[in-house]
């Protein structure tokens, strides 16, 4: 009988030393899942680490509609990846639509890493009591290694200079960028000339692509001024009625009018020689077969379109 | 009552036609020539596709003297603007179709039930400078299968995988073949490429299979000896 009580009363105390157990594991699971490292640790990786090194840039503040998400890395994209570590008092519904990719070599990576390194509101990490963006570092590799900084706007700002600088050489990256940064008003400060009266646009006629259900056509540049032009080149495109640029590497926000398509043009050594010309391939789409008579400008050099 | 006016129409356009055309010399001719024997007797659809930027202004497409000698026509399909002539009729040869470039996007489509050995017609085309610096209009054509997918590749830069391109302007048009397509002076030649290249077996499939068949009779030879 006796036997049988201590038998019971041991029971018992393993049942409740396993739930003691259960919860105190899953506590720490969460407790891990949300502690990051310090910004440090990342200045520390070298670029093998690099290589799997996971960031993304998502506005927090104050919306009326959505703004697309930022995320980068040498691998593919994946915006999974931060889930665990997020902020329960931070807004991160921007990240459950579409987000902006592009990728980025470990050298690049590594001169975020460093570029940011000078910006000790950011290294700090934490969370500013004006929530405007944050900047969120995960590397699956090294254990979930993760680093955080909810920003506000200002140094926001200061984040999105060193970012241009570390990407000066990747014009997806500046793109993108810039695709955040304008309705962030943190665009690039420099801004590109207005080259249309130095070049002429001729514009071929359109034909259906029946695999796309695109009107196809092409743009030529051609440079009528004496001097060389410097790229990049953009051509901006404003369509009527409900015909639209298919193919557009982004939307005007740093020049006016705002809002309208663009597409570069692709270069060779990123400059268009005197009388030299470029073309540049047109998707339009076009559900109603209505007619295409775009107005065209032209800008180039570096900056926001 | 419709077939009068279409005939009315048709019959004005003749005569516009004839007015115009005496003095018309800078008009785009081009006789283009299709060799579809390596597709003889199959189906598909030969599309001619004319895209306008200021619609209703006079520019259209002439088709003449279309001709696919023992080739069999199903009913033509149309989009956009109208459609007069032989060809809308189905008749095989017609001698003059046109394509109003009344829409933007203006098509006619023949359907063929069998493709014979080749098809030929002329294509006449107005020298129109497009309007106010509007892109120029789009002369394209392109041979379909059943499911309106090109029926093969064509050189075509922009993936469309038209046969040949005529951007309509002045004072002459801008023509652009693809290959297949080749070009001399205004004749257009182009000769379809075969259907289902790879598929005859190479040398090695052939030593498989006889001594494969070498084999099997060795075998049945041995399990029935009679």
């Amino acid at each position: 009988m006796s036997g049988t009580k201590k038998g019971g009363g041991q029971m018992l105390r393993k049942i409740v030393l396993l739930i003691v157990i259960g919860v105190l594991s899953g506590v720490s699971a969460e407790a891990m899942a949300q502690s990051c490292s310090p910004y440090s640790d990342f200045l520390a990786m070298n670029l093998t680490d690099l290589s799997t090194l996971q960031v993304k840039l998502t506005y927090v503040g104050i919306q009326d509609k959505g703004i697309p998400s930022v995320g980068f890395s040498s691998q593919v994209f994946d915006p999974t990846l931060f889930i665990p570590f997020r902020n329960p008092t931070v807004d991160y519904s921007n990240d459950n639509a579409k987000i902006n990719t592009f990728l980025a070599s470990a050298q690049e990576l590594q001169a975020v890493i460093s570029n940011v390194g000078t910006l000790p509101n950011v290294t700090a990490g934490g969370v500013a009591t004006a929530q405007f963006l944050s900047f969120a570092m995960v590397n699956p590799v090294l254990g979930n290694k993760c680093f955080e900084a909810v920003l506000n706007d200002v140094d926001t700002a200061a984040l999105f200079a060193q970012l241009r600088l570390a990407f000066s050489n990747n014009p997806t990256a500046l793109r993108r960028l810039n695709d955040l940064g304008c309705p962030l008003t943190v665009l690039d400060p420099l801004r590109p000339s207005d080259v249309t009266a130095q070049i002429t646009t001729s514009l071929s006629g359109f034909r259906i692509n029946r695999a796309t259900g695109h009107f196809v056509g092409v743009a030529t540049l051609t440079n009528k001024s004496t001097s060389p032009i410097g790229g990049p080149i953009s051509l901006v495109i404003n369509l009527t009625g409900n015909v639209r640029l298919f193919n557009v590497t982004g939307t005007t926000c740093g020049v006016l009018p705002a809002g309208l398509s663009f597409i570069d043009v692709p270069l060779v050594g990123n400059s268009l020689p005197a009388g030299g010309s470029a073309q540049v391939t047109l998707e339009i789409l076009n559900p109603d077969a209505q007619v295409i008579t775009p107005t065209t400008k032209v800008l180039a050099g570096p900056g926001a379109r | 009552m419709r077939n009068w006016r279409r005939l009315r129409r048709l019959s004005l356009l003749l005569l516009l036609y004839c007015g115009t055309h005496a003095s018309a010399f800078g008009d785009t001719l081009l006789n283009v020539s299709i060799n579809t024997s390596a597709i003889n007797g199959s189906s598909g659809k030969l599309v001619f596709d004319l895209t306008v930027n200021a619609p209703g202004t006079g520019d259209h497409a002439i088709i003449e003297n279309f001709s696919a000698p023992g080739a069999t026509l199903g009913l033509p399909e149309t989009l956009g603007g109208l459609v007069s002539g032989d060809l809308i009729l189905g008749l095989n040869p017609a001698p003059f179709t046109i394509i109003d470039g009344d829409f933007f996007f203006n098509e006619l489509t023949l359907n063929f039930i069998k493709f014979s050995n080749s098809l030929t017609f002329v294509l006449d085309l107005p020298n129109l400078a497009p309007l106010g610096g509007n892109p120029p209009d789009e002369f394209a054509l392109f041979m379909l299968n059943k499911a309106g997918l090109p029926l093969f590749p064509t050189g075509d830069p922009l993936g469309a995988n038209a046969l040949f391109t005529v951007d309509v302007g002045s004072p002459s048009s801008l023509i652009t073949v693809f290959s297949p397509t080749t070009r001399s002076g205004n004749n257009l030649s182009v000769v379809v490429p075969g259907q289902g290249n790879g598929q005859v077996p190479e040398p090695s499939t052939w030593v498989l299979l006889t001594s494969g068949l070498i084999l099997l009779i060795l075998y049945r030879s041995n399990i029935n000896p009679q």
